[in-house]
């Protein structure tokens, strides 16, 4: 071979390592790239495929980091995250007493615990948090990982199935350092020994943060359903990464491989409806949902998947109602089930028990804007303004960027003929995208109610553009053709 | 100079061709025209010229920097025959264009069913700019329409789905589709299979019939809703109002005739009213008009309803007092201005009832 052909073949090979390489980097998260030699080690640990090795110095250099960090009186994960487990647990204790309701002391007495090798105590300190905020992701990946230390590979699953569905990821970065640790040692097992099916979830939870995750995600899915262990639970794997990939329907085969496999797999049940509902197959989105429904009716995710498509899509408050009281009557302290059961007694007209479902959901749960929103719109329904205003009030505090309740405050203004303040709040609801056609409507409704008629055909432009029949819309177009121009207009 | 000046010419002459490449399959892909054949190979056509278009640019920008120049090289002749193609399909876009822009025609709708669905999903993940469906053909029995699916279209369309294909007539005379949905009705029916008490997929169905233009599917389907959920009233007034805007007389009867004994509503016998009036029975609609019009004494429609009724009875006094009682609620409408205009000598002439 030609001394220049070798040049070229191996300035190609350069290239094209290169190109590979910087493909790899460009995808991964910026919390691999860290400043420090300790960072630079950890990402050379976490490129080689040594993740637990990786995972030990990306802690070291969070403590030197968080060391760093000015705190008069640092919080107990901060404590922890300095690697100082005995006063992170005096702190946590501490913060515990002070805010029982909070999470976040007990999320750090599980992590010192896992840090201690006490992994049956922080299964039992994260399922505490658990029992306080359901579906906390921190909580759920810290159960995870004590899970997989203890064996209970199986549970493990389960556990990370529950978080996978969310598509959130964990708020402590300690959390993800202890998931990509416990991956890397599992990884680290001879090949026979190996919990494939954990191994293919924990690499489709990493995938967040590196997508050449997939690729082991891919690799264990595919060996645990050789094996048999969880079968149908690599298949939705494989279909989860399918769909990432742009292959949604190859994913969906996927699917119907894992239901082969397991019928009551209400992951695969909840992915193939969400499959079929894109496609528009409302009814086979509907016997799916309802399968999984079936499948596991205390399971609140699943409850309040089939719940929504009864009431947003089909609009079946009937069934959505029976559905409710049978939760609420199983689980009395499920502020959720509450919630949904108020909702649909407000769709069916019967304000004053759904006031009461709200009522019962607010007692058993922090406050949330949804819930204020709700009692709002059922106490605006009741004729009682005070308190919906109030309740609207409450739910701008928690939630400033949430449209409804701007629209709310808006319908109880214009009741009280206060127009500017009326125009003010449901225009603010339109621009944080509060735009249902009643919505706009109402909105239109203010401008022709103080002659802006400029603003009010524009509006009605809008409204019946989106909704030519609409009644309210067309009575009022009439009454615009009436107004004279408004200074607004004219300008 | 001369050189720089070169490059920067045939780059504005690329950029132009590739962007006509560009609109001509924007309008092939909204102003689609059914063709087993023709509209692929066009798009493929845009393809391929486009790529080409850029090949040679590339090769001309080489070119400009040194290379031999010869005006009838086979790469410009091809360079030519490229740009030809581009403009071709541009010409065939603005045909397409203005056989859909002006267009009035309107939509015939036909249940058919996609038989498959052409580069939808490839095996790479690479979503590809042409997706196209065979479509099973509503002019030739047994055969295949091929139709570009708009990208918007993709994720809800899918081999072996009943759908409905709304065909325009085309301002020079050439079909073409407007929109392929869903068969709502297909749909709606195995919902209510499973859930009957489904009350959006009920609104849902009715408000297909409406579009469709079934209108006496929509008022059977919009009776069966009123039926099983006879507290909605507004849903059987918008429908039963959708029908009177569209003079469907005979529907809004069907629709309204058994909910309005359950419930006295002003809307319901002023709908109804009309529309038994515009029927031919008149002393029915007149009554309900006439309850609507005491239900509701500041409403003008009540009374314009009335006229056209009495008038429709030769009863031109009453028919002049109730247009007139319009006008007065409701100034500027030019048909009663016009029937005031006319009734009020007949009135005059004609003995009082």
């Amino acid at each position: 071979m030609k001394r220049r052909t070798r040049t070229l073949l191996l300035v190609g090979a350069v290239v094209v390592s290169l190109l590979a390489a910087f493909n790899q980097l460009a995808g991964m998260s910026l919390r691999f790239f860290g400043t420090s030699t300790v960072a630079a080690r950890a990402l050379a640990h976490y490129l080689a495929g040594d993740y637990g090795g990786a995972a030990r110095l990306y802690r070291d250099d969070l403590a030197r980091s968080s060391a760093r960090t000015p705190a008069e009186s640092p919080s107990s994960w901060l404590v922890l995250a300095r690697g100082d487990l005995a006063q992170a647990e005096i702190r946590a204790g501490v913060e515990s007493r002070m805010a029982p309701a909070d999470i976040e002391p007990l999320l750090t007495l599980a992590e010192v615990a896992l840090a201690r090798g006490e992994s049956a105590a922080a299964v039992e300190l994260a399922g505490r948090a658990l029992s306080l905020r359901r579906d906390d992701d921190d909580a759920l990946l810290l159960t995870v990982v004590a899970q997989a230390r203890q064996g209970a590979f199986s549970a493990a699953i389960d556990t990370l199935k529950r978080q996978l569905r969310s598509e959130r990821a964990e708020r402590r970065r300690t959390v993800f350092l202890a998931v990509l640790e416990v991956t890397g040692d599992l990884d680290d097992r001879p090949l026979d020994a190996r919990p494939n099916g954990l191994l293919a979830h924990l690499h489709r939870y990493l995938r967040v943060y590196d997508p050449s995750h997939a690729e082991a995600a891919i690799r264990y899915a595919q060996r645990a359903i050789d094996v048999g262990d969880r079968a149908d639970d690599g298949y939705v794997t494989l279909a989860a990464l399918d769909a990432r990939h742009g292959r949604p329907t190859r994913g969906f085969a996927r699917l119907q491989q894992a239901l082969m496999v397991n019928p009551r797999n209400t992951a695969a049940l909840l992915d193939a409806a969400r499959y079929r509902a894109k496609r528009l197959e409302v009814a086979e989105e509907y016997r799916l949902t309802r399968a999984a429904y079936d499948a596991d009716p205390d399971d609140s995710f699943v409850a309040a998947s089939l719940h929504r498509l009864l009431v947003q899509k089909l609009g079946d408050y009937r069934q959505a109602l029976t559905h409710a009281e049978a939760a609420v009557a199983r689980h009395p302290r499920d502020a959720e089930a509450w919630l949904r059961r108020g909702q649909v007694q407000a769709h069916l007209g019967e304000h004053p028990a759904a006031l009461q479902s709200y009522q019962q959901a607010a007692a058993l749960a922090p406050r949330t804007a949804e819930l204020e929103e709700r009692t709002g719109q059922v106490l605006w329904q009741l004729g009682r303004d005070v308190e919906a205003f109030a309740a609207y009030q409450r739910a701008v505090a928690l939630d400033p960027l949430r449209p409804g309740p701007h629209h709310g405050l808006g319908a109880l203004h214009a009741r009280a003929r206060r127009w500017n303040d009326a125009i003010r709040e449901a225009e603010m609801g339109y621009t944080l995208g509060g735009r249902e056609i009643a919505q706009i409507v109402g909105l239109c409704g203010l401008y022709v109610e103080t002659a802006r008629k400029g603003e009010a055909t524009t509006c009605l432009a809008e409204a019946l553009g989106r909704d030519p029949d609409n009644a309210p819309a067309l009575a009022m177009q009439e009454r615009v053709r009436g107004l004279p121009r408004s200074a607004s207009a004219s300008r | 100079m001369k050189r720089l000046g070169r490059i920067v010419r045939v780059t504005v002459v690329d950029l132009t061709l590739a962007g006509l490449a560009a609109w001509s399959v924007w309008a092939q892909l909204v102003y689609r025209a059914p063709s087993r054949y023709v509209t692929v190979l066009l798009a493929g056509l845009g393809v391929a010229s486009t790529g080409l278009a850029v090949a040679f640019w590339l090769h001309a920008m080489v070119r400009g920097v040194g290379t031999r120049d010869k005006l009838l090289s086979p790469i410009a002749i091809g360079y030519r025959l490229c740009a030809l193609a581009i403009l071709g399909s541009c010409f065939y876009g603005l045909f397409l264009l203005s056989n859909g822009r002006f267009d009035m025609s309107d939509a015939a709708h036909h249940p058919t069913r996609i038989e498959r669905i052409g580069l939808d999903e490839t095996e790479l993940g690479i979503r590809v700019p042409f997706v196209w469906a065979d479509v099973r053909s509503w002019r030739r029995p047994g055969q295949l329409e091929r139709i570009l699916v708009r990208p918007e279209e993709r994720e809800r369309l899918w081999s072996g789905q009943a759908v409905v294909v709304s065909v325009r007539a085309g301002f020079h005379g050439v079909p073409w589709i407007s929109r392929i949905e869903g068969d709502v009705e297909k749909q709606s029916r195995e919902i209510l299979a499973l859930a009957p008490d489904a009350a959006q997929t009920r609104k849902d169905l009715v408000e297909f019939y409406v579009r469709l233009g079934r209108f006496p599917e929509a008022a059977i389907a919009a009776r069966e809703y009123a039926e099983r959920f006879p507290d909605d009233r507004e849903f059987s007034v918008r429908i039963a109002r959708m029908l009177t805007a569209r003079q469907r007389s005979a529907d809004v009867v069907m629709l309204l005739t058994d909910i309005a004994p359950r419930r006295e509503d002003a809307d319901v016998h002023m709908l109804l009213g009309h529309a038994l009036a515009m029927q031919g029975r008149r002393p029915e609609g007149v009554a309900h008009l006439e309850r609507a019009r005491a239900m509701q004494p500041k409403n003008w429609w009540p009374y314009y309803a009335l006229g056209w009724a009495y008038a429709g009875d030769s009863d031109y006094a009453r028919a002049v007092a109730a247009f007139q009682r319009a006008l007065e609620l409701r100034p500027g409408l030019p048909d009663v201005e016009r029937e005031l205009q006319r009734l009020r000598p007949l009135a005059a002439r004609a003995p009082t009832r």
